[in-house]
C-alpha cells in the first residue's frame, strides 16, 4: 500500500508523533507490502467512517492558498492516522473518508478493531487540531465550529483493491459499511466524538475507554449496542507520558463541545426545525425485543444498563409527530404519571428525550394482562378485591386529570404479588396508534367496553372510566359480558339503549353498584370512583 | 430508513428532504442530477414487502397508477429497486397535502376541491378500482392548484375480501367508512365515505369526530349522530348526510353520483 505523501511541514502540535505507534497500541505501525488481491474479498474488517461538520461555511470564508492549504490539512488528517494504522483507504470526499481496517497475514490475532478505533482517536485528536487554528482566524467569526464526527464498526463487507490508477485504494460495499455509515450519523447527532458498536469495542480489547452507552434501531428493526470512545488506557509498562493519553481524551471532549456549540447555533438559526435524522437511540437501555408497534410509537421490552428487571419503553418518533399538540399531550401526561406513585397505577420509571425520540419507560408485566384471568366467572370475593384496586388506581389518576378512555381487560395489568395496575392510560394509546395515519395492521377491539357517551361522539370526563369498569365488573362476576352482539354495530346499540342487565340471584347484592357504574347518562352515574371506593367498602362491612 | 437518508442518494436520485412518512415508507423529495424537475420518491424497504399482511410494492403501484392515469390522479415517472430498498417515482404536488391547510376552506374552493376528488374517483371505480385511503393527507395540491389523488397503497379490486384478520383497520381511522374495518367487501361506496370525511373536514376545519382512541373511533363512525354543520355552511348538509351515511347503501355509490350530485347541487343552490 502506498500512501501519497502530504508536503505540509511539521505542525506545532505535538501530534502522533510523540510515540511510536507500535509503543502506543502494540501494532506495527508500518504496514507490511500486501500481496496482490484480485478477488473481492468478503469477511471480516472494522470499517471507520469519519466527516467533518462545517466544512462548507468554513471554506466560503477563504480563498486562495489558505483554502488549498486547509483542503489539503483537512485531507491529511482524515487519512494519516489510519494509513499509518493499516487502514486502506475506500472513499475519500473533501470532508469525509471511509477507511476498512483488513486482518493482515502478520497479525497472529485479528487486531484491526483496535486498529481502526485507535485510527478514529487520532483522526479526532488531528481534526480538533485544524478547527482550533481555524477558530483563531478573525474570519471565521460567527462561522460554526469544525468538529468531527466518527463511525466505527467491525462485521462483513465486500473489499476490493481499486483499479490500478488509484494504487492503495480499495472498494468496499456491504451491511458493515452502512453500519460504520450510521454510526457517523448518531455520533453527529449525539455529539459523541466516536461511536462504535459495543461489540467492536469489545473485539478491540481493555485499553478502549468507553463512555455513554444505549441501544440503536437499525433500519431493518434489529438491534446495535453502541458506545461512545473516550479515550485510550496505557499500556502496561507504556514509556509515554501520561499527558499524551490525557491530550487525546481531552481533544475527544473538546470535539464534542464544539459539536454541541455548533448544533445550538443551528437550532437557535433556525427554531423549530426537527433535529435529528430520525434513527433511534436509547441511552442507557439493551433494547430486548420490539414489542409491538404503531403509527407514531415502538414499543419494545428494555433492559436498563445499570442493572434491574425489564422495563417496558415506548418510543415516540418525534419527526411522525404531526402535531405538536400530541406531542405536548405526551410529555405533560406521562411527566403527570411519572409523579404519581400508586401500587394501582403501571410505573413510569422515566421519560426523557434521545436523537429525535420521545420515550417513556415503563414496568413491565411478565404476568400479563387480567384477559387470561377471565376465562370464567371469578369468586365474588377476589372479583370484589380487583374491583377495588382498579376504581383505586383510576382515582389516582383522575385526580391528576387523566382519562383513561380505553379500560378494558387487556389494560389491566398482573404483578407477581397478586396486586393489579392499570396500564395504557389517555393519549398513550392515541399516540401508539395515530388514528390520522393509514392503520394498516392495527386492530380495532370489538367496542364491549365503550360507554354510550363516547360512541355518540359526545364530551368524555372520568365517569366514561366508571362505565367502562361497570362492564368490567360484570364480566368478573359472571364470565360473561353483559353485552354481546354478532356486529360493533348492534353491540353499539345495546349500550346506547339496552337496559342494564341483572346479575345473577347470588350476586344480586352487587346489582345497585353495576347499576351506578353503568347508567347510560353519565349524570346518574358515580361521579368519581372515589365515590365507588365508599360503596365497595360499605359492602365490605 | 435511517441508513438510506444517510447516503444521500437512491438510485441516482439525490434526496432533498423528506416530504412524507408512512408506517412502511418515506417519501423523499428527490432529483436526478442534470434533471430540471424534482420528484417525489416513495422507498420501501424490501422486507416490508414479504410475509402476510405485506405493502403493495413500489412496481404494483406504479402498474396500478400507469394503468389509472388521469388529470386528477398522481403520475407516476417510474419504480425500480436500489439494494435493500425499492422506490415509486412520481410526480411532486409542490403544493403539498390538504391535511396541510389545518383550517376551513372557502365554499367556492371546496367544491372546486372535492368536484376534482371525486372525478379522480369515478375514474378510478369505473375502473374496477377501490382506493380504501382517501384522506385529506393524500390529496395532493399541485404548483398549479390542481388536485391529484395519491397513495394508491391500499387500494385493491372492487369486490375483493378482505385478507386480513377481522377487526384490522384498513385505510385511516379518522377517515375509514364503519363497514370497511368490518370486513366488507372492498366497495366504492367506503370511498365515498371517506370523500365525505373530507368535505366535512374542509368545510369546518375540525375533524368529523372527537374519538382519540380507535375504539371510540369506529364506536362513532358506526353510531354517532353526523354533526350538524353551521348556518352558513347549511347547504351542504343534505350532501354530507349522504356521503356520511352509515349505511353503504344510502350514499351515492361512487365518485360519478357524488359528481352528479355536485352538479345538481349547483344546478339548483338551495
Amino acid at each position: 500500500m502506498r500512501v501519497e505523501s502530504s508536503n505540509q511541514g511539521q505542525t506545532d502540535f505535538p501530534p502522533t508523533e510523540a510515540a511510536s505507534l507500535e509503543e502506543l497500541f502494540g501494532v506495527a505501525s508500518t504496514p507490511a507490502e500486501e500481496p496482490a488481491r484480485d478477488e473481492p474479498q468478503g469477511g471480516l474488517a472494522t470499517f471507520m467512517y469519519a466527516r467533518l461538520r462545517n466544512f462548507g461555511p468554513t471554506c466560503e470564508t477563504m480563498s486562495g492558498p489558505e483554502l488549498t492549504a486547509f483542503v489539503n490539512d483537512v485531507r491529511r488528517s482524515l487519512s494519516d492516522a489510519a494509513v499509518k494504522l493499516g487502514g486502506e483507504i475506500a472513499q475519500r470526499r473533501p470532508d469525509s473518508i471511509l477507511c476498512v481496517f483488513s486482518h493482515r497475514p502478520e497479525d497472529r490475532v485479528p487486531v484491526h478493531a483496535k486498529r481502526a478505533l485507535h485510527a478514529a482517536i487520532l483522526t479526532v485528536h488531528e481534526c480538533v487540531e485544524i478547527a482550533a487554528r481555524v477558530a483563531a482566524r478573525p474570519q471565521s467569526a460567527g462561522v460554526p465550529p469544525l468538529s468531527v464526527a466518527v463511525g466505527v464498526h467491525l462485521g462483513v463487507g465486500e473489499v476490493a483493491p481499486r483499479a490500478s490508477n488509484a494504487p492503495g485504494m480499495v472498494h468496499a460495499t456491504g451491511e458493515a459499511v452502512e453500519i460504520a455509515r450510521l454510526l457517523q450519523v448518531v455520533a453527529a447527532d449525539m455529539h459523541w466524538s466516536v461511536v462504535t458498536s459495543w461489540a467492536t469495542r469489545l473485539a478491540a480489547g481493555t485499553r478502549v475507554e468507553h463512555g455513554r452507552r444505549g441501544t440503536l434501531g437499525l433500519p431493518d428493526d434489529t438491534f446495535l449496542e453502541v458506545v461512545e470512545v473516550e479515550g485510550l488506557v496505557p499500556r502496561q509498562g507504556s514509556t509515554t507520558p501520561a499527558s499524551h493519553y490525557e491530550q487525546l481524551r481531552e481533544s475527544l471532549h473538546r470535539n464534542q463541545q464544539m459539536a454541541r456549540a455548533a448544533a445550538n447555533a443551528a437550532a437557535a438559526a433556525s427554531p423549530g426545525q426537527p433535529q435529528g435524522t430520525g434513527h433511534l437511540l436509547i441511552e442507557n437501555y439493551r433494547l430486548l425485543r420490539k414489542i409491538g408497534e404503531g403509527g407514531l410509537a415502538t414499543v419494545y421490552l428494555a433492559q436498563p444498563m445499570a442493572g434491574g428487571a425489564p422495563q417496558v419503553l415506548k418510543v415516540l418518533r418525534l419527526d411522525l409527530a404531526g402535531g405538536d399538540m400530541d406531542l405536548q399531550r405526551f410529555i405533560q401526561e406521562y411527566a403527570l404519571l411519572a409523579q404519581t406513585d400508586h401500587p394501582n397505577v403501571a410505573h413510569i420509571f422515566k421519560q426523557d428525550f434521545s436523537s429525535g425520540n420521545a420515550y417513556i419507560a415503563m414496568e413491565y408485566f411478565p404476568l400479563g394482562d387480567l384477559r387470561s384471568r377471565m376465562k370464567q366467572a371469578l369468586d365474588p370475593g377476589v372479583a370484589v378485591y380487583f374491583l377495588r384496586q382498579i376504581a383505586a388506581g383510576l382515582e389516582a389518576i383522575h385526580q391528576i386529570g387523566i382519562v383513561h378512555r380505553d379500560l378494558k381487560p387487556d389494560n389491566v395489568m398482573m404483578r407477581q404479588d397478586g396486586m393489579i395496575a392499570i396500564a395504557d392510560f389517555g393519549v398513550a394509546k392515541q399516540v401508539s396508534m395515530n388514528i390520522t395515519d393509514t392503520g394498516a395492521g392495527d386492530i380495532v377491539g370489538t367496542p364491549y367496553y365503550l360507554s354510550p357517551e363516547q360512541a355518540l361522539g359526545k364530551p368524555v370526563d372520568a365517569r366514561c372510566d366508571i362505565y367502562s369498569l361497570g362492564v368490567l365488573a360484570y364480566e368478573m362476576f359472571t364470565g360473561m359480558k353483559p353485552y354481546d352482539a354478532s356486529t360493533a354495530r348492534e353491540l353499539l346499540a345495546l349500550h346506547v339503549n339496552a337496559k342494564v342487565p341483572q346479575l345473577p340471584q347470588h350476586l344480586q347484592r352487587f346489582q345497585p353498584l353495576l347499576d351506578k357504574m353503568m347508567a347510560k347518562d353519565p349524570a346518574k352515574r358515580y361521579a368519581s370512583a372515589t365515590e365507588l371506593l365508599d360503596d365497595l367498602e360499605r359492602l365490605g362491612q | 430508513m435511517s441508513a438510506v437518508a444517510a447516503l444521500g442518494t437512491v438510485a441516482g436520485f439525490e434526496l432533498e428532504g423528506v416530504i412524507g412518512r408512512g408506517r412502511r415508507s418515506v417519501v423523499y423529495l428527490a432529483r436526478r442530477p442534470g434533471d430540471a424537475q424534482s420528484i417525489a420518491l416513495k422507498v420501501v424497504r424490501k422486507a416490508q414487502l414479504q410475509g402476510p399482511g405485506a405493502a403493495k410494492s413500489p412496481a404494483q403501484e406504479y402498474e396500478m397508477l400507469a394503468a389509472l392515469a388521469h388529470p386528477h390522479v398522481i403520475r407516476p415517472v417510474g419504480h425500480g429497486e436500489a439494494g435493500e430498498v425499492a422506490w415509486l417515482a412520481m410526480e411532486y404536488a409542490a403544493g403539498g397535502s390538504l391535511a396541510l391547510e389545518n383550517a376551513a376552506l372557502d365554499a367556492a374552493r371546496t367544491a372546486t376541491l372535492l368536484r376534482e376528488a371525486a372525478g379522480a374517483l369515478a375514474w378510478i371505480h369505473e375502473q374496477g378500482w377501490v382506493h380504501r385511503d382517501v384522506k385529506l393527507a393524500n390529496l395532493l395540491l399541485r404548483g398549479d392548484g390542481t388536485l391529484a389523488l395519491a397513495d394508491f397503497g391500499s387500494a385493491c379490486r372492487t369486490g375483493s375480501e378482505s385478507q386480513d384478520p377481522p377487526g384490522t383497520v384498513i385505510g385511516t381511522p379518522r377517515y375509514a367508512a364503519p363497514e370497511q374495518s368490518e370486513g366488507a367487501p372492498a366497495d366504492p361506496a367506503a370511498d365515498v365515505y371517506s370523500l365525505g370525511v373530507c368535505l366535512y373536514e374542509m368545510l369546518t376545519g375540525r375533524p368529523l369526530y372527537p374519538g382519540e382512541t380507535l375504539t371510540e373511533l369506529l364506536g362513532q363512525h358506526l353510531w354517532a349522530p353526523i354533526p350538524r354543520l353551521a348556518e352558513e355552511l347549511s347547504p351542504w348538509q343534505a350532501l354530507v348526510d349522504a356521503m356520511l351515511a352509515k349505511d353503504p347503501s344510502q350514499r351515492p355509490s361512487g365518485g360519478q353520483a357524488v359528481l352528479e350530485r355536485l352538479q345538481n347541487r349547483s344546478r339548483n343552490p338551495s
